[in-house]
């Protein structure tokens, strides 16, 4: 890393006016009276906007008796809202020459659609649509509950190494539940799902007040704010709910679980550390320990273990999960993050061989 | 919605009016901006390698790439993955610094290499500031002109390979993509996804430096640079590094000729939870007159979230998770093929709601509306596709493997927009004849194999 420095400082010094423009990153942050944080961030490199949306909700806190559920309710918000039928969404978004998605994370859910910038106003009018209110049908629930089992099928169930470690690493670091469930969730769960549970969660969690909405991209901010006011002022603000304790007790000694995966024909290891509290310099800290210590060839366990003891196949993979996120929503960011790594053993190296190397990077560093 | 319920009869847009009076209708947006692909120039050097270069946005860093016409294309039947070994070996120094070196330096120009080999090119290259953009590409320079190709290095990325060929035999992907390569390219190199696990371990670096210096050169290097950059200072410096390589060999050229007939394989995979399904045939490839429209034709029927087969499987029967339709393409061949991971209970009846929409396709008309919305769909996704540092050079790439030239990128959207409903429905007639297509099945063949009765598949 020393060595690296010294570089970087070297050519800091020979390229002070340097005739490319320094990196400007336009935003602006506010709050509709209904709660909505908004964030615009201008730049007209391409015609096109992303128009995004995240509820802060993860599947830490989804209920107890329904694991799954914080994800299974992604897939709800495409299957119908006020004005949208089923499918509908997904058509408008593509049929003006755009792509959409969503994913479900720890403390928030997000949805964003990218578009050609001149149908802005278009995605807006849908993202407040769906934020006003769901119409669902037990026909849309059931096939999608018959969606989500396929994916937990595909990504976990009928892989070699499937949700390893994402999943199994918090289950078996965590004591907390919150911190602790099975975040894709058991399928009997998945499948106990009603229509009574998809109309709570969504007025608990769904509201402008638990929400932040982004645009990126070629637009005018004018315009964009009075899109913004005109659909999503009018939602009604929801009483907010109360945080769980989340807390998890200190942890003073290493914990080793061993997980037989009957698909997977060659052992493989992660490793995790508890992550300092969102927000905290410990936080961003933790961000650049990941960069020298385990992201790119140039990293000290990739030298360590990869190039001098022989110890091969290491993929890391840090979590330093969702900052910008936290940054805007700073009053509810939950801290307890881990960080790891994995590894595909290869033939004849033993876990003594890799955790004695592991020790040894710590030590030296 | 409205508009093709209005085609329909006039009964039925009466009690729809009624239905959807009370619905509020999207607002319509603004007018379109103009969207042109990003000019470029293309320059030879003596030596017959070529340098595009392409500014783009205001970021200020540079997207490297030097694209080597090198690939599986060029192993021998007994070295599979030899192009591949050759490429991570790239990554393990050179003549005069290590891995580590090339790593540390490159990490300082706030950047990190990569190399990969496909079917038909080998990929180099890094995202830095746009400062250090001469000075990456003479790193690039020195890690193909003089790498350092160590015995200690190769047998560490082999072991690497062993581990992956040993995985690979348990995971649906890789056991669905080397039934169906074997079935689709044959004896083609193509053909051939995987080594021996006993002719792997005999691999020496030999072999890979061996390949290596008979198929990297000059003749089949571009080199491409995206971004903000200093254009005088990238030109004299891809002058200065590669005007002295070697010309090496001219591109090798060997299409595969696509046999199209009915096929079946079912690969077993006791106690699987779902079945993987690839079903398609040999179809157009990006140098046929009727390619865009083709591919208009794969997005209404499988290639989009809201395309039919997957409306039909998965939003509306729940089968699975992510279906979707594509066309492999190679040059002077393409492949459509529809694939999807379906729960093992309802594998036939899956195949048989991909066949009722090949059908449906073929014999009816899409309306109008259905089809401007995917004309929508796919124009604007040309446009998200040109929007990035590395989405230009991949479609200024993708012509220049297939040899077509830049009319194809100028008119694609007009092409798009010229398709006609009629057009579609014949596409699928001419093309997709269910009675030749391909079926490749991982799955767990007991529960599977009866349920493909009766659906002409085998």
């Amino acid at each position: 890393m020393n060595r690296a420095i010294k570089i970087l400082m070297l050519f800091v010094f020979v390229v002070t006016g340097s005739v490319f423009a320094q990196l400007k990153v336009d935003y602006e942050y506010y709050k509709l009276d209904n709660g909505l944080k908004v964030v615009l961030s201008q730049n007209k490199t391409a015609p096109v906007v992303t128009v995004a949306v995240y509820y802060n909700i993860g599947f830490r806190i989804e209920p107890k008796d329904r694991t799954g559920f914080a994800h299974l309710f992604e897939h709800m918000m495409f299957q119908g809202s006020k004005n949208l039928g089923k499918m509908e969404f997904i058509k408008l978004v593509q049929s003006n020459g755009g792509i959409l998605n969503g994913s479900t994370r720890f403390d928030f859910t997000n949805y964003f659609a990218v578009v050609p910038s001149h149908k802005l106003e278009t995605i807006l009018w849908a993202e407040a649509d769906r934020m006003t209110g769901l119409d669902i049908t037990q026909e849309n629930l059931t096939n999608q509950q018959g969606v989500v089992t396929n994916e937990v099928k595909v990504n976990v169930l009928n892989q070699p190494y499937g949700g390893f470690p994402w999943l199994d690493l918090p289950q078996a670091a965590n004591e907390n539940w919150y911190n602790a469930h099975n975040f894709y969730g058991d399928l009997k769960d998945l499948d106990a799902a009603t229509l009574a549970d998809v109309k709570d969660f969504f007025s608990k969690y769904y509201i402008p007040n638990n929400a932040a909405l982004v645009v990126t991209g070629d637009f005018e901010k004018e315009d964009a704010k009075t899109f913004i006011k005109k659909y999503f002022g009018k939602i009604p603000a929801g009483k907010m709910q109360p945080v769980p304790d989340i807390s998890e007790p200190r942890q003073e000694k290493e914990k080793i679980t061993v997980k037989v995966d009957s698909l997977a024909n060659k052992p493989a290891i992660a490793f995790g550390y508890k992550m300092p509290a969102v927000g905290t310099p410990e936080y961003f800290a933790m961000g650049v320990i990941d960069q020298v210590a385990l992201q790119g060839q140039d990293s000290k366990l990739y030298r360590n273990l990869s190039l001098k003891k022989d110890i091969i196949q290491v993929f890391t993979e840090g979590s330093i999960p969702d900052l910008a996120i936290c940054l805007i929503t700073t009053d509810q960011c939950y801290g307890i993050f881990i960080f790891f790594m994995k590894t595909i053993l290869p033939p004849k190296r033993s876990w003594h061989r890799l955790t004695k190397c592991l020790k040894d990077s710590q030590k030296n560093h | 919605m409205f508009k093709r319920i209005l085609s329909v009869t006039l009964t039925v847009f009466v009690l729809a009016a009624s239905l959807y009076a009370q619905k509020e209708q999207p607002p319509v947006g603004g007018t379109p901006k103009d969207f042109k692909v990003p000019a470029y120039k293309t320059v030879t050097l003596k030596n017959g390698m070529k340098l595009t270069l392409i500014p783009y946005g205001t970021t200020p860093k540079a997207t490297i790439r030097i694209i080597v016409r090198s690939g599986s294309l060029n192993e021998q039947p007994d070295q599979v993955w030899i192009s591949d070994l050759a490429a991570d070996m790239l990554l393990e120094g050179t003549k005069n610094k290590s891995a580590q070196e090339v790593a540390e330096e490159t990490a300082s120009y706030g950047g990190g290499f990569f190399a990969s080999a496909a079917t038909d090119q080998t990929q180099l290259g890094a995202d830095v500031l746009s400062e250090f953009a001469p000075a990456l590409i003479k790193l690039l320079g020195e890690v193909l002109l003089s790498p350092s190709f160590n015995e200690k290095d190769f047998e560490r990325i082999k072991g690497n390979y062993l581990t992956n060929l040993s995985v690979s035999q348990t995971s649906p992907d890789a056991m669905a993509d080397k039934e169906l390569y074997k079935q689709v390219y044959g004896n083609h190199p193509y053909g051939i996804t995987e080594p021996t696990m006993e002719a792997l371990k005999g691999y020496t670096v030999d072999m890979a430096k061996k390949f290596f210096e008979s198929n990297f050169g000059a003749k089949r290097s571009h080199l491409y640079v995206s971004g903000v950059f200093d254009e005088k200072a990238v030109i004299k410096s891809v002058e200065e590094v590669f005007g002295s390589w070697k010309e090496g060999a001219d591109v090798y050229l060997n299409p595969a000729k696509l046999d199209k007939s009915k096929k079946f394989a079912l690969v077993d995979r006791p106690g699987s939870k779902q079945s993987k399904i690839v079903y398609g045939t040999p179809v157009v490839d990006p140098t046929a007159p009727d390619y865009v429209s083709f591919m208009i034709m794969n997005s209404l029927l499988g290639g989009s979230f809201g395309s039919r087969i997957t409306s039909n499987i998965r939003e509306n029967k729940g089968y699975t998770y992510s279906p979707g339709s594509g066309v492999m393409t190679r040059y002077r061949s393409g492949f459509w093929y529809e694939e999807a991971d379906v729960t093992s209970s309802v594998t036939g009846a899956a195949l048989k709601e991909i066949q009722f929409e090949i059908n449906r396709l073929a014999n009816e008309v899409p309306s109008d509306e259905e089809l401007d919305g995917i004309k929508n769909y796919e124009a604007g996704i040309f446009v998200l596709r040109n929007s990035s540092r590395p989405g230009v050079i991949g479609q200024i790439g993708f012509i220049n493997f297939h040899g077509l030239s830049d009319e194809y990128i100028k008119t694609y959207v007009k092409k798009i927009y010229d398709t006609k409903p009629a057009e579609v429905s014949a596409l699928v007639k001419k093309y997709l004849p269910l009675d030749k297509f391909t079926l490749v099945i991982v799955g767990d063949k007991k529960d599977v194999e009866p349920q493909l009765e009766g659906l002409g598949v085998k």
